[in-house]
């Protein structure tokens, strides 16, 4: 049976914690080695919506281990652009492949594509529903900085309404015992409604400031997400909250020393540039799991094993 | 009124379908649904409204002649109304009575109302919810898995059974 990746929901704490290991197993490979484990296979990558890192982190991942990267990341150049259905997309095109990672702008695209589809589906982000290789290199990079992802304090700050980021790494540490949550966030960009409820159904209640620097002050590790000013119809509200939400060197002051910084990047100004030798930017390493995370979801969704 | 009278109102059928405790004020919408299927558009009904009920003051009641109820019709009742009683009649007699139970999943019969939902941007897409709660008051798309109260989905008619 084909094993598709699509929204972190689906996955159990034991499922969670296959792939943080398959990822550290993949880390201790030689590079030599990791050559010959996907040689002859082939990667279809389907973005039907800008991404850079998502797609270069997913290619370097399936080079490394020795397979092939077939795809497209504009579709202005494909039969999407005369009129194509996406599902005559995906059903096209499981032929040049053995394995797709979509990337898409509707909730559900890469759903559907599992469903329709003989290959292994890999969601690289569909709308703003779900990044499920994103949670993953983020509980990946907590579990190399901290040793564990249980019994942390964890506040997740910025935009926490449109950001699939945020609320996945949320639902998904809620599995793992004994952590605790601070959502920093302006009024504006709170967790919406919907996202509240557990998979039993259940009303989720959370800690609620829009109080960065006193969050800062009282966490073990800081998940930044970035402010979109097209998100503001008040261009006024939103340098307010833009620069009430940035994280600077000074605010770091007060932290606890083994705080991490992370952000699943691209930042723009929400992190100045001096927080990057404070010891506490984790943000770059998170890119770099990225990498071995992807690799470990490659051998997992092929059926290839170490 | 006494039974008697009652069953003056609404006389016993001889085959068909009885759908009774619908809650006052729903019955309307059940014949709605019924008279959207193929075959059953020309179906006789008969339909009593706002009846004494022990059990909630009021019900209306639906029933429905000579013709069966597609499995599809009955799941589309059980989201507008769980709880009320289908029977089966022959020959004046009730051969089998079913309590409709709220449903763990909805199959085909509503549409997400989420606009970016690819089940309204791409043709042909059979939706799909789950119950997220034991009462199924709320239900998850399983493509954008955005989660909607019951009472606030909105149902598709299909054309046929």
């Amino acid at each position: 049976m084909k094993r598709d990746l699509i929204s972190i929901n689906d996955l159990s704490r034991e499922a969670i914690e296959a792939y943080l290991a398959g990822a550290a197993a993949i880390e201790r490979v030689p590079r030599r080695h990791k050559l010959e484990l996907l040689r002859g296979f082939i990667l279809l990558e389907m973005f039907f919506e800008p991404s850079t890192r998502t797609k270069l982190s997913f290619e370097a991942a399936m080079r490394r281990l020795g397979g092939d990267v077939i795809g497209f990341s504009d579709v202005s150049t494909t039969s999407v652009k005369k009129g194509e259905s996406f599902l005559d997309t995906v059903r096209t095109v499981e032929n040049y492949a053995d394995i797709m990672v979509i990337r898409h702008h509707q909730e559900g695209a890469a759903r559907l594509a599992a469903v329709t589809s003989r290959l292994p589906v890999l969601n690289a982000g569909d709308g703003t529903n779900q990044h499920p290789t994103q949670t993953l290199l983020d509980l990946y990079t907590i579990k190399k900085f901290f040793g564990r992802i249980t019994g942390l304090k964890i506040c997740l700050a910025g935009d926490l309404k449109y950001s699939r980021t945020v609320y996945s790494l949320l639902r998904t540490l809620r599995l793992f015992e004994d952590n605790e949550f601070l959502l920093a966030s302006p009024d504006a960009l709170r967790v919406p409604e919907y996202l509240k409820y557990d998979d039993a159904g259940r009303r989720q209640s959370f800690v609620e400031t829009d109080d960065l620097h006193a969050a800062v002050c009282n966490c073990d590790v800081l998940y930044m997400t970035r402010i979109q000013r097209e998100r503001f119809p008040d261009i006024v509200e939103y340098e307010k909250v833009k620069n009430i939400f940035r994280l600077d060197a000074a605010m770091l002051e007060g932290a606890r020393p083994h705080l991490k910084v992370l952000h699943p990047l691209p930042r723009v100004d929400e992190i100045t540039a001096d927080v990057d030798a404070t010891g506490h930017a984790g943000y770059f390493e998170q890119v770099g799991n990225g990498v071995i995370m992807r690799e470990a979801v490659l051998l997992h969704h092929l059926g290839v094993s170490l | 009124m006494s039974a008697t009278e009652k069953h003056l109102l609404i006389p016993k059928i001889e085959s068909g379908v009885v759908i009774d405790h619908i809650p006052a004020g729903l019955g309307l919408r059940i014949v709605e649904i019924m008279r959207q299927w193929a075959g059953l558009e020309d179906a006789m009904l008969t339909l009593g409204l706002n009846l004494a009920s022990t059990r909630a003051g009021t019900k209306d009641m639906v029933k429905l002649h000579d013709h069966q109820l597609p499995a599809a019709v009955v799941a589309q009742i059980a989201l507008v109304s769980p709880g009320l009683t289908i029977k089966r009649v022959q020959d004046f007699r009730v051969v089998e009575k079913l309590v409709l139970q709220p449903p763990r999943e909805i199959r085909d019969l509503a549409i997400c109302r989420n606009p970016n939902c690819v089940t309204n941007r791409e043709a042909g897409v059979r939706t799909h919810f789950k119950a997220v709660d034991p009462k199924a008051s709320k239900f998850r798309c399983s493509f954008c898995e955005r989660v909607f109260r019951l009472r606030h989905m909105q149902f598709t008619t299909p054309i046929s059974a």
